[in-house]
């Protein structure tokens, strides 16, 4: 080595192997060199140090989303205990404002209804909860989706013919009902995620792609040059992170389901909707099956507001409004009668 | 814009969005400091420094609030992360791990200003680059490695690692960086 500096000393692997102590037998040969050539310690030190910094920054900004989502779930679960005084006050004013109503009343355009977007050309549905609070829908293929506030889900005008394709911007958890034949796709930008069976929460915000699953699988695809390439094939408990200017290419990271969960309970709010819905949001929020018996799902509505309620205080409110009981027949599966 | 001292008073009352933001921006920092002390055990770091913040948060009550955030979070993790790691390295006596001799916030100062340039010298470099220097510096992964994990010449990747190595030691400095750590 005719001249020795920092760069030239990074640029070896055996170096790089040296300082993360990962070669013995390069450990061995830079502690060799080093005692031959004391005079270049300084400059030696100096790439080391280098070397380690920016190792450990990357890892420390690896860790971190992660780390923030561990503190997000402590957070979630701190504050849940604190809150519990005040769930009796959100039970009262639920039980007041649910509305019964027969069947004449109930007209099938809500106020929750899809917006048709009013555009020349062939129509459009869409879904918004642009300047309001998250908001549960089901589309028309009886799939139920949960709009975080401020987000945009706009249907393909051929949804439901051969596919049922959407675009998403904002965050939005799917329950996909089933059809073989019609796959479930939600595009953001040049990313496009395909549902094969399954439910998934997805953010799609600012170029950058967020996919947790939760069960099933899902296929994650990116356009380029008008192909579509298989980004990931994500199993449940995996989420996926895509980021527009990424540094390397993304591998799904394990996520605790309990963070999804939190997240669906976080706020649930229904506003004059049916029972029918009423049940499947709660079916998808708190991963159970519900069955009702002696109450026809179509001629009640029901209003209330849920935040980071446990299901039993949930379905406390909405037995007592029914004039119901409920039991667990186990965990997942309530009856209501 | 960050302000430390408001974040701190909000976090001492107990406000969450104010925890967040305190990890969100302590985290890095905490990291490589815990790192440079324990010698790059980074695992350890991890779980502890976890740990360091929910003890805080839940000390909060207790904790003054006139204080330099930074030099107070650096000094408290150093410690309570050398005490833990010699707990589970069943050593008894760790002091000889810190540096009695050293004044903590002089040292905590210091540290500060010098992670400051590296994470911007980080922050600047192209997205290859950044890649390429994870690649070597995280993955340990050698020229021929990448070549073949990035499909390109070796040529290719020599240049690219050459570039940015030479770029982040433009930016942190060459002066400074003999005194880090």
């Amino acid at each position: 080595m005719e001249s020795v500096s920092v760069e030239k000393l990074m640029a070896q692997s055996s170096f790089i192997n040296y300082c993360f102590q990962t070669g013995e037998e390069d450990m061995r040969y830079w502690e060799n060199w080093l005692r031959e050539h004391p005079e270049h310690q300084q400059v030696v030190q100096e790439a080391r140090e280098m070397v380690m910094a920016a190792g450990w920054l990357s890892y420390a900004e690896k860790e971190k989303p992660l780390a923030l989502a561990q503190l997000d779930e402590y957070l979630l679960s701190a504050s849940a205990p604190r809150t519990r005084s005040i769930r009796w006050y959100y039970a009262a004013a639920a039980s007041l404002i649910l509305v019964f109503a027969a069947a004449w009343y109930f007209k099938p355009a809500r106020t929750a209804a899809p917006v048709v977007a009013a555009r020349s050309g062939p129509l459009r549905l869409q879904y918004s909860t642009m300047g309001h609070a998250r908001q549960g829908f089901i589309l028309p293929d009886s799939s139920y989706v949960l709009l975080e506030s401020n987000t945009l889900l706009q249907l393909d005008h051929s949804f439901g013919v051969s596919s049922r394709s959407m675009e998403l911007n904002g965050v939005a958890y799917f329950k996909v009902s089933p059809d073989q034949h019609r796959p479930f796709k939600v595009r953001s930008a040049e990313y496009t995620v395909t549902a094969l069976g399954t439910a998934f929460r997805m953010t799609a915000q600012k170029a950058a792609l967020h996919v947790l699953l939760e069960e099933g699988k899902v296929m994650v695809q990116k356009e380029t040059a008008g192909k579509q390439i298989l980004v990931a094939y994500l199993l449940p408990s995996e989420s996926l992170l895509l980021e527009p200017d990424s540094r390397k290419s993304p591998q799904p990271q394990q996520f605790a389901q309990s963070t999804l969960n939190a997240w669906k309970a976080q706020e649930i709010i229904f506003d004059h909707t049916p029972l029918s819905e009423v049940v499947l949001q709660l079916e998808a929020c708190y991963n159970i099956k519900i069955s009702v018996e002696g109450i026809n799902l179509q001629q009640e509505i029901f209003s209330g507001r849920f935040k980071n309620d446990a299901l039993p205080a949930v379905l406390d409110v909405l037995c007592f409004t029914l004039n119901k009981q409920y039991q667990f027949a186990d965990s997942t599966n309530v009856l209501i009668k | 814009m960050f302000d430390e001292r408001d974040i701190w008073v909000k976090f001492c009352a107990g406000e969450q969005a104010a925890f967040r933001e305190l990890y969100d921006q302590y985290y890095s920092r905490l990291f490589v400091w815990g790192c440079k002390w324990l010698d790059g055990d980074a695992a350890f770091v991890k779980d502890h420094l976890h740990d360091f913040f929910i003890y805080l948060w839940e000390k909060r009550s207790n904790l003054s609030q006139d204080i330099q955030v930074s030099a107070y979070l650096l000094t408290a993790f150093k410690r309570r992360l050398i005490e833990q790691w010699g707990k589970q390295q069943k050593l008894t006596d760790v002091s000889s791990m810190m540096d009695l001799s050293a004044d903590d916030n002089e040292e905590a100062d210091l540290f500060d200003t010098q992670f400051g340039r590296v994470q911007a010298a980080m922050a600047n470099l192209s997205p290859a680059q950044r890649e390429v220097i994870e690649m070597r510096f995280l993955q340990h992964l050698s020229l021929q490695e990448i070549a073949d994990v990035k499909n390109t010449s070796l040529r290719t990747v020599y240049n690219l690692t050459h570039r940015a190595i030479s770029q982040l030691r433009q930016d942190v400095g060459k002066k400074n960086i003999l005194f880090l750590w």
